[in-house]
């Protein structure tokens, strides 16, 4: 049993969630992007989709949308047939048929996600190498290589990306980056810590991966301090996750299985579920992951905030005036 | 977890301490009362207001739905459910039974 279920979508819904989260507005019945989103929703099994996406690539490489398609087509072999290398296939593929700089562009940051894995990592540095030049890379580029490059576990490229994106880590960028929006001087302050925070996580995990955990450990805290947390105490990124096996790299095993189990509790990460419970049944064999857990839960448990909220007859109405005496289950949802 | 499938575990041990909240993030009041009304929903439901009435993503923070965060009695967050799979009720059955024993 996860902490977390996994969330309620298969691939093949993601690969509709994506193509519909394209902005819909002005649609255009002659657009081939449009004929293709409605065969998609009409068609049925993985067969019938992924043909349908890999036409639309085929006759429409320069398309605007053909970047988020060849996404949808990419999650659809990964999420649904567990096949990354044909995922590759498909973008590397799309790479060679594509002209227009601005696609290629996208169609390069496609696979740059796609070589996130130990297996690609030397196709991923040479991506990189060749087409990312760290003197005009913006904040979320580099991002996106740290990301990619972590999952990879090729620390140098991490290392270099992570000293070429600090000096854009701050909140000048950030405010830079949004120029339309109305943000407080507090709000841009915020949020450039945050940015500096992301990266730093990525240094310390490399830091543990090439055997300086102490090191790794520090900016764990460094990055903690920087990073905003969701409203249930935790970073919305890795950092939790990577602080948790570096913890265990130590041997500091109670504290690691309390950060993995606190990022999959609280950050919903899947991958620390899987890793704490596997790595528990090691540890402790025998004895339940769920019971340790839920003593990690009654620890660290965040205080549910008293909130008001109009009902559909006109009157408001509070968390405390509705609770249960002993249990209370807020569903957050809209209508579908 | 999806509205309708919390409705027989709210009948089911809303007698020993348990209670559901609803609050529809997106205040679609129209396709939320009709869906309300056609699926028998008797807990409370409430609507998500804005700017300092946006409780779901002002105070929670909340972005994915469904999300639940299953609450005990002395106000603490004792399990979140993000998304929706097949048997998650069960999951959540024993959630809130661990819950109600405390």
């Amino acid at each position: 049993m996860k902490l977390i279920p996994p969330r309620g979508r298969t691939a093949l819904g993601l690969a509709l969630l994506c193509l519909l989260a394209v902005p819909v507005v002005a649609q255009d019945a002659a657009d081939p992007f449009e004929q293709a989103r409605e065969a998609f929703m009409a068609a049925e099994g993985f067969d019938a989709r992924m043909a349908i996406l890999k036409e639309f690539l085929s006759e429409h490489p320069n398309h605007a949308e053909a970047p988020d398609v060849l996404q949808a087509g990419a999650d659809l072999y990964i999420e649904d047939r567990d096949d990354r290398p044909a995922a590759v296939a498909l973008a590397e593929h799309q790479l060679t048929v594509t002209t227009d700089a601005e696609i290629v562009g996208a169609v390069r940051g496609v696979l740059l996600g796609l070589y996130a894995h130990p297996v690609y990592a030397f196709k991923l540095e040479t991506l990189v190498t060749e087409h990312y030049d760290p003197a005009t890379m913006t904040y979320g580029q580099h991002l996106n290589v740290l990301e990619a490059a972590a999952a990879a576990e090729s620390w140098s490229l991490v290392d270099a990306q992570f000293k070429a994106a600090m000096p854009k880590a701050n909140a000048e960028t950030f405010a830079a980056d949004y120029p339309d929006r109305d943000f407080s001087a507090e709000e841009i302050e915020v949020a450039g810590r945050n940015r500096e925070g992301l990266i730093v996580t990525f240094a310390g995990w490399s830091q543990a991966n090439q055997g300086d955990a102490g090191k790794a450990i520090k900016m764990y805290k460094q990055a903690d301090e920087m990073l905003r947390k969701s409203y249930l105490g935790v970073p919305t990124n890795d950092l939790y996750r990577f602080w948790g096996q570096t913890l265990l790299m130590q041997g500091k095993s109670e504290e690691g299985f309390e950060k993995l189990t606190l990022a999959a509790l609280y950050g919903g990460d899947d991958e620390a579920d899987a890793i704490a419970r596997k790595g528990y049944a090691e540890f402790r064999p025998g004895e339940s992951f769920d019971d340790f857990a839920w003593t990690v839960r009654t620890k660290h448990a965040p205080e549910m905030t008293d909130f008001s909220a109009g009902n559909y007859q006109g009157t408001v109405q509070s968390f405390h005036e509705l609770k249960g005496e002993k249990a209370t289950l807020v569903a957050f949802w809209f209508p579908t | 977890m999806e509205l309708p499938r919390l409705e027989p575990l709210y009948q089911k041990y809303r007698d020993q301490g348990f209670a559901v909240i609803a609050i529809d993030g997106m205040a679609d009041t129209d396709r939320a009362t009709k869906f309300i009304a056609e699926k028998g929903l008797t807990y409370p439901c409430l609507e998500n207001g804005e700017g300092e009435g946006d409780v779901v993503g002002g105070t929670f923070g909340v972005g994915s739905y469904p999300t639940s965060y299953l609450v005990d009695g002395q106000g603490r967050v004792l399990f979140v459910h993000v998304g929706f799979s097949e048997g998650d009720e069960k999951h959540l059955e024993e959630e809130i039974q661990k819950v109600l024993a405390l």
